[in-house]
């Protein structure tokens, strides 16, 4: 046998586990065929052109590619609940609800080595099948990248994309440990995992551009800005002279408010003009100089993920340390 | 701990959550020597498991201390044989020994066994008897120097429940194991058991090698209202009509009108407890 | 290899009954000087009784002189008891006794409690002897 085959309560964890394991390595292949399967479909499948050589559509095979990149990013930070439930459910809390911790505590080896095992076993488990899931989800998205929703900065291909995914695995094992030993109880631990594991992801992903200060772009009214490529835009709208910044919608809305649409006999032309007299008013009342665009250069997604990553790795190491003090105080 | 003690507890209590609980055990003390095979009896309700669980180390005693082998060197068997459900027989012998290396002695655990388990069927699917002889594979083929099993016997048929208490008795012979077993029913350890805990109301009644407890006693028959009683210590008496029957406590020689006999282990138990606590000077 | 039989409902205590299956099969020529007792884990094994029991046992009979241990190899016969064959005068005159109890009436149990009782009479010392033993244990 080799060395690397698992040991002492490691191997009775994956023994215990076995079917899940095997039906995770499934789901790994699965998804792998089915995404090499759909590349190889769309290269051989080009898009149509019209005789002139404009691009009239990218294929029914590209289209799919794009949707299944897209729900399989939803996917994989699902994959970050799932852990989490898993650890706290099966893995610690059964060990209480059902008693069995009273046949493992009682063999030659301390609580702590007890879970201190469980955890490394879990983490290890997870962060191959997380390597492997963001292997199988880059073979996809490097094709269909930068499109509608699966750009670099997008929820769901930012998570799945860079290390951040694996931080959150691993955040999801220790928070779950936790809450396992808390709450002692397979479906409940399960459930409060779960919903932990989703505020954590939601409120990150509400805070996370906030980590780096954006960049901006400015230029005048009246011309549309071009902003870099590449990039992650936050906000746009419009500079006053005291330096403030206005929503870009709010003149447009007064606007309308004094040019309503259904001005009675007004023709056309007139009701522009009269509408962009009250537009350029606004703009002139409100001491408008120009326009802005805050956006993240791409240069700022690895630095995001790094500090969204360390966040993440620290929650763990907390939650970890929180079980442990946890575990100490039940058992002598 | 001295060496010739295998458990000894000091003013031990323990309550289930906060102060307003009762007392699930209180101020226990007791030493029990080493190479006893110990009967833990009394009424459901008593205590019998939460002590066993403290001298297994799975619970903090709320009060008082508990000295006992540490972890490698004791084996527990819970009284609801947890084993994991999805692991073969196989299996769950190969995880004592991956769980107790250094200690696993693979032919004791399969002389439980005894050809009665299939190593490939599941866990889940034993019957209550197979479960308990799997527990107890695992509890012995870890050597223990100290066993505690909680009402080990409950599932068993009888002839399984001879053969196994059997094997436990030819272990404690050969390796001088302490055993320690809780039952509520004291016929199921009598003869096993060379030394008694009787456990009320999360108190101990009475402690001792069986020996010195039945010769420390007497069944007493005679008169109503016969002189020399008050030199003992009267566990418990009744009368029926003239008679009157007495288990007492011997402090000295008996004088009187009394016809004497030897009380049985099961006598001197349902006297102790038939006597409300306290009662007892 | 000599089997004991323990009968837990019998009021006699459990090493007595193993003192005294030892002696019947020592009378009965079951056991020979030399022959090896079975070891404590082997009659615990078959009997699920006390290993403390039995060496209690074998240390009664050991101090009768009718055993003897020797260390690490086990316990051996060193003497036989020499009543009874079944031929023998004194049986011959029990049965007499037993034949004229019956032709009188006797129930079995009857006669099971006078034989009691003499023996009881008569052997009086060796039980207060057993009880005695039964403290120090």
């Amino acid at each position: 046998m080799s060395t690397l085959a698992p040991k002492g309560l490691s191997w009775v964890t994956v023994r215990q586990f076995r079917r899940t394991l095997w039906t995770a390595a499934a789901l790994v292949l699965l998804a792998l065929a089915g995404t090499v399967a759909l590349r190889v479909w769309e290269a051989r499948t080009p898009g149509r052109r019209a005789v002139h050589g404009d691009l009239l559509d990218d294929g029914l095979a590209y289209d799919l590619l794009r949707l299944t990149m897209e729900s399989g990013a939803m996917y994989l930070l699902l994959l970050v609940l799932v852990t989490g439930a898993f650890v706290a459910g099966p893995l610690v809390a059964r060990e209480f609800e059902t008693g069995t911790y009273r046949l493992s505590l009682t063999q030659s080896l301390t609580p702590a080595a007890w879970l201190r095992a469980k955890v490394l076993t879990a983490g290890a488990v997870s962060t191959v099948l997380t390597l492997a899931l963001m292997g199988v989800f880059h073979i996809g998205w490097s094709r269909v990248s930068g499109t509608y929703n699966l750009a670099w900065g997008d929820r769901g291909p930012y998570e799945s994309g860079g290390v951040v995914l694996l931080a959150y695995v691993i955040a999801s094992v220790g928070i779950g440990t936790l809450i396992g030993l808390l709450v002692r109880r397979t479906l409940l631990a399960m459930a409060a995992t779960g919903l932990v594991m989703g505020v954590v992801l939601l409120v990150l992903g509400a805070v996370r551009w906030s980590f780096l200060p954006v960049l901006t772009v400015t230029g005048p009214t009246g011309s549309a800005l071009v902003p870099p490529a590449d990039i992650l835009q936050t906000d746009m709208g419009l500079t006053t002279r005291s330096g403030g910044r206005m929503a870009e919608w709010a003149c447009s809305g007064q606007a309308a408010d004094a040019v309503p649409e259904d001005s009675g006999t007004m023709s056309d032309a007139a009701w522009n003009n009269a509408w962009n007299k009250a537009y350029d008013s606004c703009l002139t009342e409100h001491g408008v100089t120009g326009q802005y665009l805050d956006y993240h250069p791409y240069s700022h997604y690895w630095p995001t993920q790094l500090i969204e990553s360390g966040i993440l790795l620290a929650l763990a190491g907390l939650a970890l340390f929180a079980a442990f003090r946890v575990l100490r105080a039940r058992l002598p | 701990m001295t060496p010739d003690t295998a458990l000894r507890a000091e003013g031990l209590g323990t309550r289930y959550g906060g102060r307003s609980r009762p007392w699930a055990l209180r101020d226990c003390t007791f030493a029990l020597p080493a190479g006893r095979v110990c009967a833990l009896v009394g009424p459901n309700g008593a205590g019998k498991s939460t002590l066993l669980a403290l001298a297994a180390g799975l619970l903090r005693p709320t009060a008082g201390t508990i000295e006992a082998p540490e972890r490698e060197r004791l084996a527990y068997v819970a009284q609801d044989k947890p084993l994991y459900p999805r692991l073969t027989v196989a299996d769950t012998l190969r995880m004592g020994r991956e769980l107790n290396p250094g200690r696993w002695d693979e032919a004791t655990a399969e002389r439980v066994i005894a050809d009665e388990l299939d190593p490939g069927s599941l866990v889940r699917e034993l019957s209550g008897g197979q479960r308990t002889r799997l527990v107890l594979a695992l509890a012995l083929g870890k050597r223990p120097e100290l066993l505690l099993l909680d009402e080990p016997m409950a599932d068993l048929d009888p002839l399984a429940r001879h053969q196994l208490m059997g094997l436990l008795m030819a272990d404690a012979a050969e390796h001088g194991t302490t055993v320690v077993m809780s039952s509520h029913i004291l016929t199921e350890l009598e003869g096993a058991c060379d030394h008694l805990l009787l456990l009320q109301n999360g108190r101990i009644r009475l402690d001792g090698s069986v020996d010195d407890l039945l010769s420390g006693h007497a069944l007493l028959t005679g008169p109503a209202g016969g002189a020399g009683l008050t030199a003992h210590t009267v566990v418990d008496s009744r009368t029926t009509g003239r008679q009157l029957t007495a288990l007492i406590r011997r402090e000295g020689p008996v004088e009187g009108p009394w016809e004497i006999t030897d009380p049985t282990l099961e006598d001197l138990l349902l006297a102790h407890l038939r006597t409300p606590e306290g009662a007892r000077s | 290899m000599l089997a004991y039989r323990i009968d837990r409902r019998s009021g006699v205590a459990t090493y007595l009954q193993i003192v005294q299956q030892t002696k019947q099969a020592l009378r009965m020529g079951l056991l020979e000087p030399g022959d090896r007792l079975p070891t404590a884990r082997e009659v615990v094994e078959a009997t699920a009784i006390n290993p403390n029991t039995v060496l209690k046992a074998y240390r009664e009979l050991e101090r009768e002189g009718l055993v003897e241990a020797r260390r690490g190899l086990g316990t051996f016969v060193r003497a036989t008891l020499g009543t009874g064959p079944a031929d023998s005068p004194l049986r011959g005159e029990l049965a007499d006794w037993a034949r004229r109890a019956r032709t009188e009436g006797l129930e079995r149990d009857d006669v099971a409690a006078l034989f009691t009782s003499v023996l009881n009479e008569f052997f009086e010392n060796e039980h207060h002897d057993t009880e005695h033993h039964k403290g120090d244990a």
